[in-house]
């Protein structure tokens, strides 16, 4: 899915795709392919121009042309032309990808990042999961349904990142941030989840693993949490 | 035509206005940026003017001509640099060091405007003593 | 320039070190000051690669590890490339535009020791009780405040960037002063070379980017002493917003006068005359401005700001940015070129550049930001636009002028060695990065699992840090080795184009007993093109050609 996939760890492939993901998938490969295309070009026209006008001994005068305002205006419009065209490419794909963000129905997950732990909590059932000092919580999740996270820090600034899903998104003192998110592939991640924003000391070891689970192990993990 | 710096001025203040003016006709218009977004242009026009008005170069073809004395050495403004820091660090160091610094800085703007009175002195001395110099610069 | 000047005090020596206000010593002295701080930001970041050689590594702690990315990135952006852009521009616009002198010179060596002075007050943090500044080179709050990072350390980080912006902002005043106020008879805006425009708009953006640092620095101090400030709702994100609406532009200042060095070495070593000239100012202008209305794409997972208007300006500079590449190939097209160190390093600017600036197109884009905004990602990004970038154009710089400063040449041999190493460091040091930070892996951590699968391309990163303090150190004994040697090198040993090669090297303290004719941006070269239209016209050849 992702444009650059060298060196995955065998913990990762197991994939979890959301809605985010796909549209930083496609428009990955678009801006890739023309960062690419450019690098190349560029790097091909320099290596052809050192070599060929390279001063040598009794060589030709240098050119005395000395600009070219048709060929720049022509060539400032293909230019804005192209950042036209991302510009709204990645507006139809911010909008995709901001309409699921939105769809607020389905399972609350309040997350509550503070110094240096993440911790869930799932308010109409009365769960909550925070781990312990020596392992991180789990953030358990229902298989193909929309997970409406609502994100709020208690003291510093954090960033709430799994990085499987291509999102991200900043944690607030006194502020809660809303998104939803809808996992499709079931499995179990280990440090799936990372804090994005440096938030001090321990910053590096803020961590939470993902579980994604069929609706029916979800609702008996509920119910045990629940009795216990 | 030759293009004074007023113009450059002039040409920033406007692309720094196409800019607030995108935010504020095609997007939200969202109040810390609008903020940021209009002080800027609006701060460029007036240093636009100000240039206009002060630092017009005719302005010093049509004065006296007057020699220009350079200063190779200014240990009071260093002193006022250095001081400034001191004063600052003092704020946390302890109240001693924040005296010294005011002390220093007192010392060091004494001595620049010392240094000012002396080379309008001397330029005043050079001019009776050479008064057909000119200057282009 | 009068033809009268009279010399207040003498110049050489310490005292001169101290209090001299003759533009080149300041130059020179903020140049070597900024190479000092490199050198030792360097250095810590030496200390960090080594950290993460392995995971889990020993070497310093978390809260040693947190100070060190803190001062390295604080160090260098406050004290080393503000300043080296400064010494530039201190040392070669009043040069570039015949002018005696620097405008207001006392206050630019005010600013000189405002700098130094914050960099040795951030710098003794390291021997407080709490160690160094360790909220990272932004100090959000409420981390940086003194319940989330007690001690001095951060406090005398907040002075110090204080100090060290308000000096930076005296002196550009002063540089830009001295181009309104103080160019040659004949010297247009219009016929001011590229590298003097380049620092034309840096100075506009310093004067209008940095009183909102002084600002937010001034207010973060007072939220630490007493609080109230950016506890009010939102407080937070309007420290962010002011942050960064310095912190992005402030980039683009560490960028814009390396890349008009880069221009004068192309130009100078193609044989040619910079290609499209005012297409290039024109588009440097609004690369300047568009670059003061980008800087909440440092915030698009935030939430709060509107991430599609930020997402067209950052996309939009992709056009001025064009500009400058095609002027660059154009002026090398159809030229002589004479491949020398400096012109290696300005064509290695330009590609190691380019993949700093297609990164930046690509974090600009909100859904594929949402993915690379802090992570490693962006660390690698910004270390192309900042090493391959300003760091090529500062060498690309320093081994232009270095026979100008100092009337020596430095040793080719050396280098190319030199600059083959820094390329091979570059690469290995920051490519991994993209792949590591596409992976998952946050920037700013001491720490990673090792399940991970992180560790070979953190070793090839750790490899490449090697390599690269490795061409520091070669270009230092090139320096040393080069001022030993004492080759002459002549006013002018590269067949330059604009003024200050039209004076000795170094230059007399008033830089010019008579100046050229000014007819465009490139005078010397129009001087040579009419001495050799003469002896073609002479010699019976039709070969005038052009203008």
């Amino acid at each position: 899915m992702k444009l650059i996939t060298l060196a995955g760890p065998p913990s990762r492939s197991l994939g979890v795709i959301v809605d985010t993901q796909r549209q930083y998938g496609q428009v990955a490969t678009v801006y890739g392919a023309i960062a690419i295309a450019v690098l190349i070009l560029v790097l091909v026209l320099t290596v052809v121009i050192v070599v060929r006008d390279r001063a040598r001994v009794a060589g030709e005068a240098p050119s005395r042309v000395h600009d070219a305002p048709r060929l720049e205006a022509v060539y400032v419009t293909a230019l804005t032309g192209i950042a036209a065209f991302l510009v709204i490419f990645t507006f139809i794909h911010e909008n995709k990808s901001d309409a699921a963000l939105t769809t607020h129905s389905g399972l609350v997950v309040q997350v509550t990042a503070a110094k240096w732990h993440w911790s869930f909590s799932y308010p109409r059932y009365g769960v909550s999961e925070l781990g312990t000092d020596s392992s991180p919580p789990t953030l358990y999740v229902p298989q193909d349904q929309n997970v409406d996270f609502r994100l709020t820090s208690i003291d510093v600034i954090h960033a709430f990142w799994i990085p499987l899903t291509d999102f991200k998104r900043a944690a607030y003192p006194g502020y809660t941030q809303n998104f939803v998110l809808s996992f499709n592939k079931p499995g179990f991640v280990r440090n799936a989840g990372v804090c994005a924003e440096f938030c001090g000391l321990l910053h590096a070891e803020m961590r939470f693993n993902l579980d994604v689970m069929s609706p029916a192990q979800f609702g008996r993990w509920l119910s045990s949490q629940r009795a216990a | 035509m030759t293009v004074g710096a007023r113009v450059i001025f002039a040409i920033w203040a406007a692309f720094l206005a196409l800019a607030a003016t995108v935010e504020w006709a095609l997007f939200t218009r969202h109040t810390p940026n609008y903020y940021l977004l209009v002080i800027l242009p609006a701060v460029a026009i007036g240093g636009a003017l100000a240039t206009a008005l002060l630092a017009s170069p005719r302005r010093d073809a049509t004065a006296p001509a007057r020699p220009r004395i350079i200063a190779d050495l200014s240990m009071p403004s260093a002193l006022v640099g250095i001081a400034v820091g001191a004063m600052l660090w003092g704020a946390f160091i302890g109240e001693w060091l924040l005296l010294i610094g005011a002390g220093l800085f007192m010392l060091g703007l004494g001595g620049v405007i010392h240094e000012l009175v002396e080379t309008r002195r001397l330029a005043d001395a050079t001019t009776q003593l050479e008064p057909e110099q000119s200057e282009n610069g | 320039m009068s033809s009268v000047t009279i010399t207040l005090s003498p110049r050489r020596g310490l005292l001169a070190f101290v209090g001299s206000t003759e533009h080149k010593v300041l130059g020179a002295r903020l140049c070597i000051m900024a190479f000092g701080w490199f050198a030792l930001a360097g250095t810590l970041a030496l200390v960090m690669r080594t950290q993460l050689a392995t995971p889990h590594g020993a070497l310093v702690g978390h809260m040693g590890y947190n100070e060190l990315f803190t001062m390295h990135g604080s160090t260098m952006i406050y004290l080393f490339a503000m300043p080296m852009v400064l010494a530039l521009g201190a040392y070669m616009v009043p040069l570039q535009i015949g002018a005696a002198d620097l405008a207001w010179s006392r206050v630019a060596l005010i600013g000189f020791w405002m700098i130094l002075g914050g960099g040795l007050i951030m710098w003794t943090g390291w021997f407080t009780v709490n160690g160094a500044a360790s909220a990272g080179w932004y100090a959000y709050d409420p981390l940086s405040d003194r319940v989330n990072t007690p001690g001095n350390g951060e406090d005398f980080w907040i002075i110090g960037v204080l100090l060290a912006a308000f000096g930076a902002f005296l002196i550009a005043a002063c540089i830009l002063a001295t181009i309104v106020r103080k160019r040659a008879p004949g010297m247009s805006m219009l016929r001011l070379p590229t590298f003097t425009w380049t620092m034309v708009v840096t100075c506009l953006m310093v004067l209008t980017a940095f009183p909102p640092l002084i600002v937010a620095m001034a207010l973060l101090e007072i939220q630490r002493a007493h609080g109230g400030i950016y506890t009010v709702p939102n407080g937070p994100f309007a420290y962010q917003q002011l942050f960064w609406f310095f912190g992005h532009p402030v980039v683009y200042i560490i960028f814009f006068p390396f890349l008009g060095a880069v221009s004068e070495v192309i130009a100078t070593f193609s044989g040619r005359r910079w290609f499209g000239y005012r297409p290039f100012v024109f588009s440097l202008l609004f690369f300047a401005a568009m670059s003061m209305s980008v800087w909440g794409h440092h915030l698009l997972t935030t939430g709060g700001v509107p991430t599609r208007f930020f997402a067209l300006t950052s996309t939009a500079l992709l056009i001025p940015a064009g500009v400058e590449y095609f002027d660059s190939l154009a002026t090398m097209w159809r030229g002589r070129i004479r491949l020398t160190v400096a012109m290696l390093f300005a064509i290695g600017f330009l590609l190691m550049f380019l993949v700093g600036g297609l990164s930046g197109i690509w974090i600009a884009s909100p859904p594929l930001n949402y993915e690379a905004n802090g992570s490693y990602f962006i660390v690698a990004h910004f270390h192309y636009t900042l090493f391959g970038g300003s760091v090529f154009g500062m060498f690309a710089a320093v081994y232009y002028w270095f026979p100008k400063v100092t009337g020596r040449l430095l040793d080719e041999g050396l280098g190319r060695v030199h600059f083959v190493l820094t390329l091979i460091g570059v690469n290995l040091t920051f490519l991994p990065m993209f792949v590591l930070g596409a992976d998952g892996m946050p920037r700013r951590v001491a720490d990673y699992p090792a399940s991970s699968g992180w560790q070979t391309l953190n070793d090839v990163a750790t490899a490449g840090s090697y390599i690269l303090a490795l061409s520091v150190a070669l270009f230092l004994v090139n320096v040393v080795l080069s001022l030993r040697r004492n080759i002459a090198a002549g006013p002018d040993p590269w067949l330059g184009q604009t003024l200050e090669w039209a004076t000795t090297s170094p230059p007399p303290r008033h830089n010019f007993v008579s100046l050229p004719a000014i007819r465009s941006f490139a005078p010397l070269l129009d001087e040579r093109d009419q001495a050799a239209g003469q002896r073609a016209a002479t010699a019976g050849a039709s070969e005038l050609s052009g203008r």
